[in-house]
C-alpha cells in the first residue's frame, strides 16, 4: 500500500506549508491574507498529526487534528469579527496601522 | 498510491505559495480552498476518512465561506509587493529552508516517537537505527509493528468508529472543553458585530484614537 | 531603700511622663483638648507624687546607705565579659532626689500653669506631649547612673528643647532660634561625648595589676583596665587618673564644656535669649529650672573628677562668675520683658557654675532650688502680662499693671526681690555662695568682689524691670486695657510666690546659725572625694560680714534702680548720651556683640565652604552617577525600540527563534547530522 518511506515528505510537505505560511504572517499587510497564512499553518500542523498517525497505527493523533480544527474555527470567527469591527470604525485595513501595542 | 500522494503533495505545495503571494485577497482565499481541499484528499490517502469529511465540511464549507464573505464585505484593495531586501522577507525564506532541510532530515532518519520507550530518556526522541531500517521496509525489524503505515485498508472497526471511541471515552474532558469553546467564540461573534450608535463607516479613512499620554 | 522599692519607684518616675507624652502626641488630636489638658497635668502630678515617695524614702534610709544604684533594664549585652553591657542604670541618692523634685515639682506647676496659657493655642496636644517628654528626658538624665543613659538623657533634653522652642513652628525667628540652641547644645553633646570616651578608655582599677614603671605582661597591663560604664565604679576609681593629671584636667574640660552649653555659659550662651521665642511655660520650665541647671548637675556629679584638676575647676568658676557679670550687664538694657528674664537665668547660673567650680556643692544646689521657685515665678507671671497685653513684650509698652493686676504684681515683686537678694529665697542661697568665695577658688578673694559686683547689678535689672513693668502710668492701650488672669494661670505663680517667700526663711540660712536643711542633706553626697577637698564654709564673723557686704551691695542695686525707674527722680539718659559713655549701653543693648562676632568667625566661613563644595564637588560626585543613569537610559533606549507594536515584527521574532532552537534541538539530539 502505501511506504515507508512517503513519510518523510509528509512531514516535509508540512513543515513547508508551516513555514510558508509564517512567511505569509511576514511579509504581507493586509491582515485577512495574514489570517489566511495563519490557517495554512494550522493545516499544515493537521497534515503532520495525520500524518503520524498513520504511520503509527494510532488514532490520537486525528483526534487531535479534529481539536485543532473546531478551535481554528472558534477563532476565524471570533478573528473576522475583531477585523470588521476594526474596519466599521473607520481604521485601514493595515497592520501595520494597527500599532497601539507598543504604547 | 504512493505516486497519488506524491502528486496530491506537490499540487499542495504550489497552491500554498498562491495563498501567501497573491496580490489580491480573494486568490489568496480562493487558494488557501484549494489547499484545504487537497490537504483533504492527503487525509483520505492516509486513511482518516473522518477528518477527510470533517475537513472539507467544516474548513473549506463553513470557515473559508465565511473568509470569502468577509473579503467580499471589506473589499480590500490589491497589496503590492514586498521588496526583495525586506529583512522580513529574507528572514521568512530562511525560514523555510532551515526548518524544512532539519524535518526533512531528520525524518529520513527516522527520529518517531516510540510508545516503548519508558527506559530511554526523557524526552523520549531519539534515532532509531531501528527506524531507519524500518524505513526500508523489513518487517523483521519492526517486530511489533511500530513503524509503517497499516497495512490494512480500512481500520479493524472502522474510522469513524475508532475516532469517536477516542472521542468519548479518553477525551471526552477536551472535547466537551472545546464545545465550550464553540459557545464562547459564538458570543464573542455577537457581541463584537453587535450595531453600535454610530453604525459602519460611509467612507474610507478615520481617525486615529486619540493619543493619551500614558 | 531596698533594691526592688528603688528599681520600681524609677521605673515609675521614667515612664509616668514617657506614658503622658505618648497619650498626648498620640491620642490626643483624637480626644480633645480637656484629655490633654488632663493627661499631660496627671502624669506629672503623679511623677511629683512617686519623687516624694523617693524622698521620703531617702531621707529616713540609714547613714550611709542612702545612696542605691539599680539596674532597671538590661538594655546591650555585646558579651565580651560584661564590659560591653549597657543596662539602664539610675542612682537615687540625695542630689538626683533633689533635682527629681524640682523637676516634677515645678515641672507640675508649669504644667497647670500651661492649661491656661495654651488655651487658645490649636497645638495643644503637641505641646503636652513635648512638655511630658522633656520631663522624662530631664529625669532619665539626672537618674542616669551610667556613661550612655547620661548622654542618652543629655541629648534628649536638647532634642525636647529644639522641639519646645521651635513649636510655634510657622515663625521664622522660631525656627532659627530652635535650630541655634541644638547646635550649641551639638557642640556640648560632642564634648561630653568625647570626654565619656575618655573616662572608659583610661579609668583603671585603684590597684593596678602593673604598678607604673614596671615591665609587666600583656594581660596583667589589660585586666586592670576596667572599661566600664557605670558612673559609681568610675568615681570609686578615679584616683587611677591621677590627681592634677593632663588626663583628667581634659576630661574636665570636656565636661564643663558640655555643662557651660547645656546652661548658657560664656562662651556657649548664645542660644538662650534667642529661646524665648517659645511659648513662656516653656522658657519657665526649661530656660528656668530645670534644662540649664543640668550643667551645674553634671559639674555636681562628676565632683570627684573636678576636685582631682584644680585648673579645670578654677576655670569653671571662672567662667561662672564672668558669665554672671556679663549677664547682668547685658540685661541692663534689654527691653523685651522674656529676654531680661533669661539674661538674669543666665547670670544667676553663672553663680551656681561659680559655686560648684568652687567646691560649695551643696551651696550650689540650694541656689539652684531656690532659683527654680523664683524664675519659674518670674517667667509664669511675666507670662500672665504677655497674655493680658495680648502677646506684647515690649516693657516699653507696659507700665501701670500694678494696680490693673494686683496678684501678678504682687508676686512679681516678691520675685524681684528673691533675685535681687533681700529678704526672699535669693539673700539665703546666693550670699551663702558668695560666703564661699571669701576662702575658696582662683585668686581668693577677687571673684567673692566679682561676686558682690553681681549682686548690685541683679538689683538693678530686676527692679528696673519692676519698674518699668509695673508701677507708674501705662504707656499703652494694652496696658490700659490689661486684666488679671484667670485662677489657672494665677495659682502656680502664687503658690511660686510663696515658696519663694518661705523656702529659704525654712531651708537654710547663710550664717553658721539657723537651719542648714540643704548642707545636712547633700553634704554626704560629696563627702567622697579624692583631690581637693570641698569648699571650707566662713566662721561666724566672717560669714556675718562677708553677708552683710553681699546684701547691702542687693541694696544699693535696689535702691538706685527704684530711684531711676520706679521714682523717675534720677535720669541718667543725659549721661549715658555722652561720647565715650555712650559705649557702655549701646554694647549692653547688642549683647556685646556676640552673634555677630560668631557669625562672622564660624557661620560664614562654613557657608562659603559649602558653597565652594557644592560648586567644584558637585559635579565630580553627581556627574559618574548621572552617567550611569545614562548609560541605562541609553540602553534600555535600544530595547525599548524593539518595542514597534507592528505584529508583524514581533512574529519575525518569533519566526527567528524558532528556527534557530529547530536546528539546535535537532543538532543537539544528534539526528539532523
Amino acid at each position: 500500500m502505501l511506504s515507508p518511506a512517503m513519510f518523510p515528505w509528509i512531514l516535509l510537505t508540512a513543515a513547508y506549508l508551516f513555514t510558508l505560511g509564517a512567511l505569509g504572517v511576514l511579509i504581507r499587510r493586509n491582515p485577512l491574507v495574514v489570517f489566511m497564512s495563519i490557517e495554512l499553518m494550522l493545516n499544515a500542523v493537521n497534515l503532520a498529526l495525520v500524518g503520524y498517525s498513520s504511520f503509527l497505527n494510532s488514532e490520537e493523533g486525528q483526534v487531535f487534528a479534529f481539536m485543532v480544527i473546531v478551535v481554528a474555527a472558534a477563532e476565524v470567527v471570533v478573528g473576522l469579527g475583531l477585523l470588521t469591527r476594526v474596519f466599521s470604525i473607520g481604521r485601514e485595513l493595515d497592520v501595520d496601522d494597527l500599532d497601539e501595542l507598543k504604547r | 498510491m504512493n505516486t497519488l500522494l506524491a502528486v496530491v503533495l506537490i499540487l499542495s505545495a504550489i497552491s500554498g505559495l498562491g495563498v501567501v503571494f497573491s496580490r489580491q485577497a480573494i486568490y489568496s482565499a480562493l487558494s488557501l480552498v484549494l489547499t484545504v481541499g487537497l490537504l483533504a484528499v492527503v487525509f483520505l490517502i492516509l486513511n482518516a476518512q473522518f477528518l477527510f469529511v470533517v475537513q472539507l465540511i467544516v474548513y473549506a464549507g463553513a470557515v473559508m465561506v465565511l473568509f470569502v464573505f468577509i473579503i467580499a464585505l471589506l473589499d480590500p484593495a490589491a497589496e503590492e509587493r514586498p521588496r526583495l531586501t525586506d529583512p522580513r522577507l529574507l528572514l521568512g525564506i530562511l525560514a523555510i529552508a532551515g526548518i524544512c532541510t532539519a524535518v526533512y532530515v531528520a525524518a529520513s532518519n527516522g527520529v518517531t516517537y516510540d510508545t516503548h520507550c519508558a527506559t530511554q530518556s526523557v524526552t523520549c526522541m531519539h534515532a532509531y537505527t531501528v527506524g531507519s531500517l524500518a524505513m526500508s521496509g523489513n518487517p523483521a525489524a519492526d517486530p511489533y509493528h511500530t513503524f509503517g503505515f497499516p497495512q490494512n485498508a480500512v481500520n479493524q472497526a472502522g474510522n469513524v468508529q475508532t475516532v469517536a471511541n477516542q472521542l468519548f471515552h479518553t477525551y471526552v474532558l477536551p472535547f466537551e472543553i472545546t464545545s465550550l469553546l464553540l459557545l464562547v467564540a459564538a458570543i464573542g461573534a455577537v457581541y463584537l458585530t453587535r450595531r453600535t450608535h454610530t453604525g459602519i463607516r460611509e467612507e474610507p479613512g478615520g481617525e486615529r484614537p486619540s493619543e493619551e499620554p500614558r | 531603700m531596698s533594691q526592688q522599692s528603688a528599681a520600681l519607684l524609677a521605673g515609675l518616675v521614667l515612664l509616668l511622663p514617657l506614658l503622658g507624652s505618648a497619650l498626648c502626641g498620640l491620642l490626643g488630636p483624637v480626644l480633645g483638648r480637656r484629655f490633654v489638658n488632663w493627661a499631660g497635668t496627671l502624669s506629672i502630678a503623679a511623677a511629683f507624687a512617686v519623687a516624694l515617695v523617693i524622698f521620703i524614702q531617702v531621707l529616713g534610709a540609714a547613714t550611709g546607705h542612702q545612696s542605691v544604684t539599680v539596674s532597671l533594664w538590661n538594655w546591650l549585652d555585646l558579651g565580651s565579659g560584661g564590659n560591653l553591657n549597657v543596662s539602664v542604670d539610675v542612682t537615687i541618692d540625695q542630689l538626683a532626689v533633689l533635682m527629681l523634685l524640682v523637676i516634677t515639682g515645678v515641672g507640675l506647676l508649669i504644667h497647670v500653669y500651661s492649661v491656661g496659657y495654651m488655651e487658645h493655642d490649636p497645638g495643644v496636644a503637641r505641646f503636652f506631649s513635648y512638655m511630658n517628654f522633656f520631663i522624662f528626658s530631664m529625669v532619665l538624665l539626672v537618674l542616669a547612673a551610667n556613661l550612655v543613659i547620661l548622654i542618652i538623657g543629655w541629648a534628649a533634653v536638647a532634642l525636647s528643647s529644639y522641639l519646645l522652642i521651635g513649636f510655634w513652628y510657622e515663625r521664622q525667628s522660631a525656627v532659627v532660634a530652635a535650630r541655634k540652641a541644638m547646635i550649641t547644645q551639638v557642640i556640648g553633646d560632642v564634648a561630653l561625648v568625647i570626654a565619656a570616651f575618655l573616662l572608659f578608655l583610661n579609668v583603671t582599677t585603684v590597684l593596678p595589676t602593673c604598678p607604673p614603671g614596671a615591665v609587666c605582661s600583656l594581660q596583667a597591663l589589660f585586666a586592670q583596665h576596667l572599661y566600664t560604664l557605670s558612673l559609681p565604679q568610675i568615681f570609686a576609681n578615679a584616683s587611677s587618673l591621677g590627681v592634677g593629671s593632663p588626663l583628667v584636667t581634659l576630661v574636665c574640660i570636656l565636661l564643663a564644656v558640655g555643662a557651660f552649653a547645656k546652661s548658657a555659659q560664656f562662651p556657649l550662651h548664645t542660644w538662650l535669649p534667642d529661646a524665648m521665642e517659645g511659648p513662656t511655660p516653656v522658657s519657665a520650665l526649661i530656660h528656668a529650672a530645670t534644662m540649664v541647671t543640668a550643667g551645674v548637675y553634671l559639674i555636681a556629679r562628676f565632683h570627684v573628677l573636678f576636685e582631682m584638676s584644680p585648673i579645670a575647676s578654677g576655670m569653671v568658676a571662672c567662667v561662672g562668675m564672668g558669665t554672671a557679670v556679663m549677664a547682668g550687664f547685658i540685661a541692663l538694657s534689654q527691653v523685651d520683658i522674656k529676654r531680661v528674664i533669661a539674661y538674669s537665668t543666665m547670670s544667676q547660673i553663672g553663680l551656681m557654675i561659680f559655686a560648684v567650680g568652687i567646691g560649695a556643692y551643696a551651696a550650689g544646689m540650694y541656689q539652684f532650688l531656690l532659683h527654680a521657685f523664683f524664675k519659674a515665678l518670674l517667667f509664669l507671671a511675666a507670662g500672665n502680662v504677655i497674655h493680658a497685653l495680648h502677646d506684647e513684650q515690649d516693657i516699653r509698652e507696659m507700665g501701670g499693671l500694678n494696680s490693673r493686676m494686683r496678684v501678678t504684681a504682687w508676686s512679681f515683686l516678691i520675685g524681684s526681690l528673691a533675685l535681687a537678694g533681700f529678704l526672699f529665697a535669693g539673700m539665703f542661697s546666693k550670699e551663702d555662695l558668695l560666703g564661699f568665695g571669701l576662702l575658696n577658688g582662683p585668686g581668693t578673694p577677687a571673684l567673692y568682689i566679682v561676686g558682690i559686683a553681681v549682686n548690685v547689678l541683679t538689683g538693678l535689672y530686676a527692679f528696673r524691670l519692676y519698674g518699668t513693668a509695673f508701677t507708674g502710668q501705662p504707656r499703652s492701650d494694652a496696658a490700659r486695657n490689661a486684666h488679671e488672669a484667670g485662677w489657672v494661670m494665677l495659682w502656680p505663680v502664687v503658690i511660686l510666690a510663696g515658696l519663694s517667700a518661705v523656702a529659704g526663711w525654712a531651708l537654710q540660712w547663710p550664717v553658721t546659725f539657723g537651719p542648714h536643711l540643704i548642707n545636712d542633706f547633700l553634704n554626704p553626697v560629696f563627702s567622697y572625694f579624692v583631690g581637693r577637698p570641698p569648699a571650707t564654709a566662713p566662721g561666724t564673723s566672717l560669714g556675718l560680714v562677708g553677708f552683710g557686704i553681699g546684701v547691702g551691695c542687693s541694696l544699693v542695686g535696689i535702691g538706685v534702680a527704684v530711684l531711676i525707674w520706679v521714682r523717675h527722680d534720677w535720669d541718667l539718659s543725659r549721661v549715658l548720651a555722652l561720647p565715650g559713655v555712650r559705649l557702655i549701653p549701646q554694647l549692653s543693648r547688642n549683647k556685646l556683640y556676640f552673634d555677630e562676632i560668631y557669625d562672622l568667625l564660624l557661620v560664614r566661613p562654613i557657608r562659603a565652604l559649602a558653597r565652594g563644595l557644592r560648586r567644584f564637588g558637585e559635579p565630580v560626585m553627581d556627574g559618574p552617577i548621572r552617567g550611569i543613569s545614562a548609560i541605562a537610559t541609553d540602553f534600555s533606549g535600544i530595547f525599548r525600540a524593539l518595542q514597534s507594536g507592528l505584529i508583524r515584527d514581533y512574529a519575525s521574532y518569533m519566526v527567528l527563534f524558532v528556527v534557530i532552537f529547530t536546528v539546535a534541538v535537532m543538532l543537539a539530539a544528534g539526528v539532523a547530522k
